[in-house]
């Protein structure tokens, strides 16, 4: 491993963590669930990245990475939703009480969740304020029309959802 | 451009990114705005919103360790393949300066394969130990010094006399080990028990406390003689295998009884133990002293 490639590390976690932190919040809802999105995807990128030799396509390549390893993980859970319950229980042993923990009260993410299914990713996305559309089209592998519909309807639902929970005595929220 | 297209378009402009205003097609939005008063009022309110609202998502904070964590994963991932792989070099600028990987990955590269300049040097070596004959203590010393190559073949082979065969099987498997052949790959020992149990390879009812802190890279299982081997791999930089196997099918030449046994083979570390109905093997590159005490 070269001083080089340290740097490279350094420089590339440092500037994305955070953001690919938050969309992988975004998507599974979890913290410990985002974290180890995040963390596997700097994973893959040690071992793959070298065959993303121009850094400003870097972003990209991480987000979409994350993407496809939440839907890989998520295809994986649904073919084994119908394991024996004694067998999942063996498997997870004890349950941490940090694992599956939420981020309370964040008003966009609960705000997100009653957004329709198809707007979310893309919403997420946008209001992570790193990404154009152009790169969230990229990201999401959709053209860059239903990009621009997705946002348009998505963000009106999601305005209209978050002004209300703005609104909202802070009590309800809990 | 009307009114509503132009509305569609300026929903794609981020609050604050002056980059989105020399985007063409929303450069071209933007110019309405001049001509259309109401259309000037509903972005300046929708920006602010979508301001809110990125500023609630910036709110999303990670751990305190999630970025040294990962920095370290990555470290171990990639010292781990430029040990376990040649081929990384070979998707390198670098190939031409790649110095070879010590680590055989070719049987044919395999220590103990004897080459032609490995059967003259263990000639030479055989006929000094005949011609000087020297004391227990005199061949003691050559064994635990530097000592050229030669000896440090004769020093595996005196090694190896008493080494039972599941633990030579297990060198060969781990020596020839590329992560990509690993069952399944997660930096989190949940997902890789989890794995394990689906699969119906053998659990560890038990991961030593010191390895539960330690990120893990993946697992694979084995087959030996119809005993089912799961290996879980740790990394910290040094990697560690935990490889668990049940104690009712396990080799009884090789089943511990209240001590831990210790090998080396094939410059790998081996620590055997049992606990309960299950059995114990944990392994590290190096020798013995590289094992630390977990257990």
């Amino acid at each position: 491993m070269t001083i080089e490639s340290n740097l490279n590390f350094e420089y590339v976690v440092s500037t994305y963590y955070q953001a690919l932190f938050r969309f992988g919040y975004s998507l599974a809802k979890n913290e410990h669930e985002a974290s180890d999105l995040a963390q596997q995807t700097f994973f893959i990128y040690a071992e793959k990245g070298n065959s993303v030799r121009d850094l400003a396509k870097v972003k990209s390549w991480l987000f979409t990475t994350l993407y496809r390893e939440f839907l890989r993980r998520r295809r994986k859970n649904a073919r084994i939703d119908h394991y024996e319950p004694e067998m999942l229980e063996r498997a997870g042993g004890s349950t941490e009480p940090q694992i599956g923990r939420r981020i309370d009260g964040n008003l966009a993410i609960d705000a997100l969740e009653q957004v329709d299914l198809v707007y979310r990713e893309p919403l997420s996305l946008f209001y992570l304020n790193d990404l154009s559309y152009k790169e969230i089209a990229n990201i999401l592998d959709v053209p860059i029309g239903t990009i621009m519909s997705r946002l348009s309807r998505g963000k009106a639902q999601l305005r209209k959802i978050f002004k209300q929970k703005v609104i909202q005595p802070t009590n309800e929220r809990f | 451009m009307d009114h509503e297209d132009a509305k569609n378009i300026l929903q794609l402009c981020r609050p604050g990114h002056i980059g989105d205003h020399q985007d063409p097609l929303i450069a071209k939005a933007l110019e309405q705005l001049d001509q259309d008063t109401a259309l000037k009022t509903w972005f300046e309110q929708q920006q602010a919103l979508d301001a809110e609202i990125s500023a609630e998502f910036s709110r999303i904070q990670p751990s305190a360790e999630l970025k040294a964590s990962i920095l370290l994963g990555m470290h171990a991932r990639l010292t781990q393949a430029e040990w376990l792989t040649d081929e990384v070099a070979d998707t390198t600028d670098e190939v031409d300066h790649h110095i070879p990987s010590p680590r055989p990955t070719k049987p044919s590269d395999h220590p103990l394969r004897l080459r032609p300049w490995m059967s003259i040097a263990a000639i030479l070596v055989i006929a000094g130990i005949i011609l000087v004959r020297p004391g227990d203590d005199e061949r003691q010393s050559l064994v635990s010094t530097h000592a050229p190559h030669s000896m440090e073949l004769k020093e595996t082979a005196i090694k190896h006399a008493g080494i039972p065969n599941i633990i030579q099987f297990l060198a060969e498997q781990i020596t020839h080990l590329n992560p990509s052949q690993l069952d399944q790959q997660s930096n989190t020992i949940h997902d890789l028990q989890y794995h394990l149990a689906r699969t119906g390879m053998p659990n560890p009812d038990r991961i030593p406390k010191e390895l539960k802190t330690l990120p893990t890279m993946g697992c694979v299982s084995f087959d030996y003689q119809g005993t089912k081997l799961s290996m879980i791999c740790f990394s910290n930089g040094q990697v560690y295998h935990l490889i668990t196997a049940n104690k009712a099918t396990f080799p009884k030449e090789c089943t511990p009884d209240n001590n831990a046994n210790v090998f080396e083979c094939q410059q790998q570390a081996f620590k055997v133990w049992s606990e309960g109905e299950q059995v114990f093997i944990l392994s590290t590159r190096g020798s013995p002293k590289d094992i630390p005490e977990f257990i």
